[in-house]
């Protein structure tokens, strides 16, 4: 993983939860960008999905509603996308308020 | 806990909360007991809170939680620390919005993940009221109710925006 601006670094013990088969990291190009995936959760306020698309992103109202629909009826949608670094911090902010967000190359 | 008034007000100094005394103290109650959860981490419920983000390296996926999970958690502490102080009547200033806003959805996504609200199997009607499940999914509404009058309060002073995140 790329360095993150995350505020302190620390060693807490990650979740092990099952995910796809690994990658050969040596495969990936660089140069791909990487897109911010979010994930349907069945928890989640539908107005309040629309509300952090729009705070983090600037998205409007519109496209923002656009992109929860998305997510609610196909399970996942593309919120954001480009370098490792700058995906991972959408992730990062995604799941400060709650989204289960991945990554995922192109 | 009936859902009669609304419980934030904007006003010139921010967005105030507005809960009578039960409330508070029910809500009180609930982020202690939340607070515990995030500090002790060995509830599988809170698995929710630390899923893989590499779907498809699962090793990068442990790194990013090696970075990120410390960060993350005192942030969700700090956030129910402001949530506490805003209980009684102080003005939220769009931080404090962003704190209310993360906690309350993360009492939810707790609740109705321990309640398996979502899965095909669940049935409110069913509940087991031996295990507290009836309450806890009435907590789990009340709470939603909230976060909806929030989350439409704080949305009238974002910023218009447009298709490409531009404000």
């Amino acid at each position: 993983m790329t360095k993150l601006d995350f505020a302190v670094l620390g060693s807490a013990s990650p979740v092990t939860a099952p995910v796809k088969d690994p990658v050969d990291e040596t495969s990936r190009r660089p140069d791909l960008p990487w897109k911010v995936i979010v994930l349907d959760d069945p928890v989640n306020l539908m107005s309040y999905v629309v509300y952090v698309f729009r705070k983090l992103f600037g998205y409007s109202a519109a496209k923002a509603h656009r992109l929860m629909m998305q997510v609610h009826t196909e399970g996942k949608a593309v919120v954001a996308s480009g370098p490792r670094e700058k995906a991972e911090f959408d992730v990062y902010r995604l799941h400060e308020h709650g989204l289960w967000a991945v990554l995922e190359q192109d | 806990m009936a859902m009669a008034r609304r419980k934030f007000r904007s006003g010139p100094d921010g967005i105030t909360a507005n809960f009578n005394s039960e409330e508070r103290s029910s809500l009180a109650t609930v982020l202690q007991h939340f607070r515990d959860l995030l500090v002790e981490g060995n509830d599988a419920s809170m698995l929710r809170f630390q899923p893989p983000v590499h779907i498809q390296n699962e090793h990068a996926s442990e790194e990013f939680w090696e970075m990120a999970a410390v960060p993350l958690l005192r942030h969700r502490l700090e956030a129910i620390d402001v949530v506490e102080a805003g209980l009684e009547g102080v003005a939220l200033d769009d931080e404090a919005v962003s704190a209310w806003l993360q906690t309350l959805n993360s009492l939810r996504l707790y609740l109705g993940n321990t309640l398996e609200v979502g899965t095909a199997s669940f049935d409110p009607a069913a509940l087991d009221d031996e295990r507290h499940d009836v309450a806890r999914y009435m907590l789990y509404e009340w709470l939603g109710g909230i976060l909806d009058q929030l989350v439409e309060t704080a949305a009238e002073t974002l910023p218009s925006g447009d298709s490409d995140g531009r404000p």
